[in-house]
């Protein structure tokens, strides 16, 4: 799979690309308007994400070139504004997705594997991973072919954990992402641990292959067994 | 307007004075020329009289008061030769009076030697009416004079000072944080020129280093966001790693902690900044209903972990004017700090009516200081890992929109009360 980052702050680009790397990715890196559209232009790619403040020109307008010239790229737009008028804006144009900065990487995983799924509509749009099988549009979950049954959080917790396997999730990242931007308060965050331990419980009790390890009060990972 | 009272009150003490002195000092003048002129005229009758009694031999006497105005009486020794003059009153039988009179008396000698008594009379009346009128005269000059005085001064008292009380009332108006027209007043004095050009500069000056201040924070803390997310982010990562001591795992949680303090803290100032900056401009009616049920979705399992039951009742819609982003964070907010201070089992309530949205908690300890709590950073629980600025970001969405957050403590429970601008 291949992923163009279209980012000004280079440090950060180099960030995202080595996280993304590590889970096979081949990703590009570009810092300015002028070469991210030659890139665009030149190159195909399943997904870009595109940071809109960018010097020399502005974000959108990569964005309405890669919709003009029809490219199948995914496009995830990111910004530092929290500006509700870019995000809907982008969206109107036809970004697949809109993130803000800053974010957890977690979160740009997950987003970056739902895109992609999303794209694959002639292919197959399920996760198969160890012994279970995932339908993201269903909602279900299947361990060797037996309904693996869960609530509504339990699923989001599972899926963003499956989404950034063998990789660590901080509870935060988690929280934000299944909870939403109020739960920031680590106190609170204790409450994240007993949905986890549900969810532990349910899968061992299924017998899948895998199991959700604490890593010592960060957060949680996925992890084969 | 008090300067043009005082000051109409100053010139005007200092006029009455003025007025009263000279009006004196006239009147008096005019009286004593009307009664020089007076008794000029009766020294030159009885100059007259006495002359003409020379060139008789024997003057004829008269006795009585007629229309000669003169007595002439044979005594037989002078009491004085000089002229005296006084003031009298005699019977006047047309006006069956008493009239006043001014009488001449002196004793001359005729040549014979013979002293007569002379009493020469002249009637006052008319100069005593006219004196009478002289001093309602002047009266009325005065109090006209005055009172004229007055309405013209108070009137362009206000012309001239307008200038001054339209500096006035843009100093009154002037907002530090917000931009202003420069104050253009045309006047021709020079004083207030002068005022009005120190006063532009100066607010001007003031406005900028405020703006340029704001900027700054804003900046920095946008600044900061990167940085910090890259750290998190490699630490995150490096706590990823299969072969890390435990040691080294407790130092790397420990920073890794440090780290989304210091970008929460870092968010929320941003926040805080962009608020005052008054970067959320789109405002519109909107209602608190959904927001509250949406919030409380949100954080149903974090309430239901730490036993807490929530009740919502809804009177009828609050909408005020507001940003609704603001609004979603301002509730979130609220709500936040009400369930990581209500105690387990408890009850939380929130109702809301046309004119209010309260939330309510059972309280743990005492009252809290509302002079304190919307300061920025005065925590005062043991909520070690909250920013402080939580309610500092709630007062200040709530005043950008001209609401008003109240806090009340009523029967052991804490109540933060959110209502239109009264």
């Amino acid at each position: 799979m291949r992923i163009l980052i279209i980012e000004d702050e280079t440090e950060l680009a180099q960030t995202i690309a080595d996280s993304l790397r590590i889970e096979q990715f081949l990703v590009d890196t570009v810092h300015h308007f002028e070469p991210a559209l030659r890139m665009v232009e030149d190159y195909r790619y399943d997904c870009i994400i595109l940071d809109l403040n960018l010097p020399g020109g502005h974000g959108l307008d990569i964005l309405k070139t890669i919709k003009k010239q029809g490219y199948p790229d995914a496009v995830i737009i990111v910004s530092a504004r929290n500006a509700l008028d870019d995000k809907l804006t982008g969206l109107d144009i036809g970004a697949d997705d809109y993130l803000t900065k800053p974010f957890h990487m977690p979160e740009l995983h997950a987003r970056i594997r739902s895109v992609l799924r999303r794209k694959n509509f002639d292919g197959d749009t399920q996760i198969h991973w160890q012994n279970i099988t995932v339908d993201p549009d269903q909602k279900r979950v299947l361990v060797q072919d037996t309904p693996l049954h869960l609530v509504r959080k339990e699923w989001d917790i599972f899926l963003f954990l499956l989404s950034n396997k063998n990789r660590v999730v901080t509870r935060t990242a988690l929280a934000e992402h299944v909870w939403g931007n109020h739960t920031d308060q680590a106190d609170n965050l204790d409450f994240v641990y007993s949905q986890i331990k549900n969810l532990r419980k349910k899968l061992k009790d299924s017998g899948a292959q895998m199991d959700i390890q604490a890593v010592y009060g960060l957060g949680y990972k996925l992890i084969p067994t | 307007m008090k300067l043009h009272y005082v000051q109409t009150l100053f010139i005007a003490f200092i006029l009455l004075v003025a007025t009263s002195i000279w009006g004196a000092l006239f009147y008096w003048q005019m009286l004593d020329e009307i009664q020089d002129s007076l008794d000029d005229g009766l020294k030159n009758t009885a100059l007259q009289i006495a002359q003409f009694s020379d060139s008789d031999s024997i003057p004829n006497e008269v006795h009585t008061w007629d229309a000669r105005n003169y007595l002439l009486i044979p005594v037989s020794n002078p009491l004085f030769t000089s002229n005296e003059i006084k003031d009298t009153l005699m019977y006047h039988a047309n006006e069956d009076d008493l009239e006043p009179m001014r009488v001449l008396t002196t004793y001359i000698q005729h040549p014979n030697q013979q002293w007569y008594l002379l009493q020469v009379v002249t009637s006052t009346v008319e100069e005593d009416d006219l004196m009478e009128d002289l001093g309602w005269g002047l009266l009325w000059f005065y109090l006209g004079t005055l009172s004229v005085f007055f309405l013209l001064y108070m009137l362009f008292s206000r012309y001239i000072w307008k200038p001054f009380y339209t500096i006035l009332q843009y100093l009154r108006a002037f907002n530090i944080s917000q931009s202003h027209k420069t104050l253009q007043t045309h006047t021709r004095i020079q004083e207030f020129q002068t005022l009005q050009s120190e006063v532009n500069q100066l607010t001007q000056r003031v406005h900028n280093q405020f703006t340029s201040q704001k900027q700054f924070i804003e900046n920095v803390a946008h600044e900061l966001q990167t940085p910090l997310a890259i750290a998190l982010s490699k630490v995150e990562h490096l706590s990823g790693a299969e072969d890390i001591t435990e040691n080294q795992a407790h130092a790397l949680e420990s920073i890794h902690t440090t780290l989304l303090r210091l970008s929460s803290l870092n968010r929320s100032l941003l926040l805080l900044s962009k608020i005052e900056n008054n970067q959320f401009p789109h405002t519109q009616p909107t209602s608190f209903s959904p927001i509250t049920t949406s919030l409380l979705t949100d954080f149903e399992d974090l309430a239901e972990f730490k036993t807490i039951q929530i009740q919502w009742n809804s009177v009828a819609e609050f909408s005020p004017t507001i940003h609704p982003e603001l609004a979603h964070i301002l509730v979130s907010n609220l709500l936040k700090n009400a369930i990581s201070h209500a105690p387990k089992h408890s009850t939380i309530r929130i109702e809301q009516d046309a004119s209010y949205w309260f939330i309510e908690n059972q309280a743990e300890g005492a009252a809290l200081d509302s002079a304190l709590i919307f300061n920025r950073f005065a925590t005062q629980s043991k909520q070690s890992q909250s920013t402080g600025l939580g309610l500092a970001i709630a007062q200040s969405i709530v005043q950008q929109f001209n609401l008003v957050l109240r806090y009340d403590f009523i029967e052991n429970k804490h109540r933060f009360t959110i209502s239109k601008h009264a």
